[in-house]
């Protein structure tokens, strides 16, 4: 019997290159089904030694890779003029609205996760997880009143309660047909011509309005927002870095930030930081890197 | 109703944390009086035995002294095994558990002397092992101990999964212990070079024990704890890491607590002989001592 493929969706642009590849290499370490795990990556526009480098995921692990660009699909082109974009959230980031437009028509379940985040146990143990007829699984935001609210929990005016349970979108496991079913873009269209979008907190809040009531919980272990060191030894299953500390830059203080860089590889992690540096800053990062690649030869 | 047997293992400089081990199992057991500590240890001053032997008076719980000096199994055991600082040979002496202790303990607690207890230790004792040789927590680090840098190394000795525990804290059932034979095991690592690759004794015990071993929740060995962890209540903290509690500025969970719990005067006695050992420790290769 075929092995049933698990099906891992990440989008991103090519500033967020080598955190996807994190994201993919920590999904690979963990998972006892690697070579069944198939990454369909929504992306812009990759350099190619970017992209060569997510590839290099099937060599190591025999994973599958599955590119899309999403700018190819008219439905994800006619949302776009709709809804609202900045720096922070690029018009990618809503290519989770659009999943079940984009992928395969066998895939009937599907993984989407954010690039800021690590896989720390089998992934199957959340792609395995009871639904409960829901179109999509998520967990809890805790930070959901200042979201919602603003300032002094008062000075955003949203259509969810505060009473209302609020999800991070980061981290979501969906059913394929029953969130096709739902119709995001109509009723993206229809909040557009009630005025309702412009004040939307983007995706997060988009698919909390149109899920309200209509998500199954999952614990707070399958995506720990802002993980500090506390949180290590709880055994969690994904983290998640939201926040201003990112486990890609040095000093970053977060959970399992030493790991991280070596899920990433020092050769990705140093790559990456360079190109995120000014030009005057670079021979200190060589020195670092080198630093480290002549640990690895000692080693 | 089985008494409850706790093994410990630990040099003169783990003293103090050894009583503080001993006294927080006391002091959270419902059953202090029936308690059973075998402290195995090498280079015991009498002073700090005497210190450690104050528990008995005070609980009373049983204290049993093994003296690895006299043990011919220890010494032809660690004469040819790796060992680098900060490890001193007597992290292997838990590899001999069920040769050292008496015939009549069926089950045994290991614990490191970095350790707390916070709860009655025989609720983890009279957990259900289900047919397996120990109890013990998936270690949080596993990853980077396994497979070192960029998480590539040791293929050739485990796979990603490899289901890696902490064995600072092992619930042991003796007769499935024996039968795994470690110390054979240790000179087998020793002559094809494993051991010095690897974490030493707990690469061997995660080998030996491979799907062997139940997991426990984690909160049964909480490592690096932190003041966080505290409102979870934690069962055993594990202080592992930067963060000590007998430091005087230790930033680790319970650290006050801890100090009352090793008693002020033993943290005061301790902290002084650190201190001392400190200075002195460059000195250290002119005595003769590496």
């Amino acid at each position: 019997m075929a092995a049933v493929p698990i099906h891992v969706a990440l989008s991103f642009d090519d500033k967020y290159w080598a955190p996807a590849y994190a994201v993919m290499r920590s999904i690979c370490l963990t998972s006892i089904r690697r070579k069944d795990v198939v990454f369909h990556l929504c992306h812009t526009a990759l350099e190619p030694g970017h992209a060569a480098v997510l590839n290099r995921i099937t060599e190591e692990f025999g994973a599958i890779v599955v590119h899309y660009d999403p700018a190819g699909n008219a439905a994800f082109r006619e949302l776009m003029t709709l809804l609202r974009t900045t720096d922070r959230f690029p018009p990618i980031v809503y290519t989770r609205l659009l999943l079940d437009q984009l992928v395969p028509v066998e895939v009937e379940r599907i993984i989407y996760l954010d690039c800021d985040v690590m896989v720390c146990q089998p992934i199957e143990i959340l792609y395995d997880t009871d639904m409960g007829g829901k179109p999509i699984a998520a967990a809890f935001d805790p930070f959901h009143l200042a979201i919602t609210k603003g300032r002094d929990i008062r000075s955003r005016q949203t259509a969810i309660d505060t009473g209302n349970r609020y999800f991070n979108s980061g981290v979501l496991l969906i059913d394929r047909a029953r969130y096709a079913a739902t119709d995001l873009p109509g009723k993206i269209r229809a909040m557009a011509e009630s005025g309702m979008l412009g004040d939307v907190f983007f995706d997060q809040e988009l698919l909390n309005l149109v899920f309200l009531n209509n998500w199954q919980p999952l614990s707070w272990r399958f995506n720990v927002l802002m993980p500090k060191s506390p949180h290590e030894s709880m055994h969690p299953v994904i983290l998640h870095y939201t926040g201003s500390r990112h486990p890609w830059n040095p000093f970053s203080g977060v959970a399992f930030h030493r790991l991280y860089r070596h899920v990433m590889t020092n050769e990705v992690y140093y790559t990456f930081l360079a190109e995120r540096t000014p030009r005057w800053l670079q021979p200190i990062i060589a020195v670092a890197r080198n630093v480290t690649m002549r640990r690895r030869v000692m080693k | 109703m089985s008494p409850p047997h706790i093994a410990l293992t630990f040099d003169d400089n783990y003293w103090a944390p050894a009583y503080a081990v001993m006294r927080s199992i006391c002091l959270a057991s419902r059953r202090p009086a029936d308690l059973n500590f075998y402290l195995i240890h090498i280079g015991l001053d009498p002073v700090h035995r005497a210190e450690l032997d104050a528990i008995a008076a005070e609980f009373p719980a049983t204290l049993h002294h093994i003296d690895l000096s006299t043990e011919p199994a220890y010494r032809d055991l660690v004469s040819d095994l790796p060992i680098a600082p900060p490890f001193t040979p007597v992290i292997y002496a838990r590899l001999l558990l069920d040769r050292l202790l008496p015939k009549d303990v069926e089950r045994v607690l290991y614990l490191d002397s970095d350790t707390f207890v916070r709860v009655p230790v025989e609720d983890l004792l009279a957990t259900d092992l289900e047919g397996k040789a120990i109890g013990a927590v998936l270690d949080a680090h596993r990853h980077i101990h396994m497979f070192r840098r960029d998480l590539k190394a040791n293929r050739d000795v485990f796979d990603y999964n490899f289901p890696y525990f902490n064995s600072g804290v092992l619930l042991i059932d003796r007769t499935a212990y024996a039968a795994a034979n470690l110390p054979a095991r240790a000179r087998e690592m020793q002559q094809n070079g494993l051991l010095k690759r690897l974490q030493y004794d707990q690469a061997l015990l995660n080998l030996a024990f491979r799907d062997n071993w139940l997991p426990l929740d984690y909160r049964w060995n909480l490592i690096n704890p932190e003041p966080a962890h505290e409102m979870l209540e934690p069962f055993i903290l594990h202080y592992t890491g930067p963060r000590k509690p007998w430091s005087i500025l230790p930033g680790a969970a319970f650290g006050r607590l801890y100090r009352h719990v090793m008693t002020n005067r033993n943290f005061k006695t301790f902290q002084r002989q650190r201190f001392i050992r400190a200075l002195l420790s460059p000195l250290a290769p002119f005595a003769g001592k590496s």
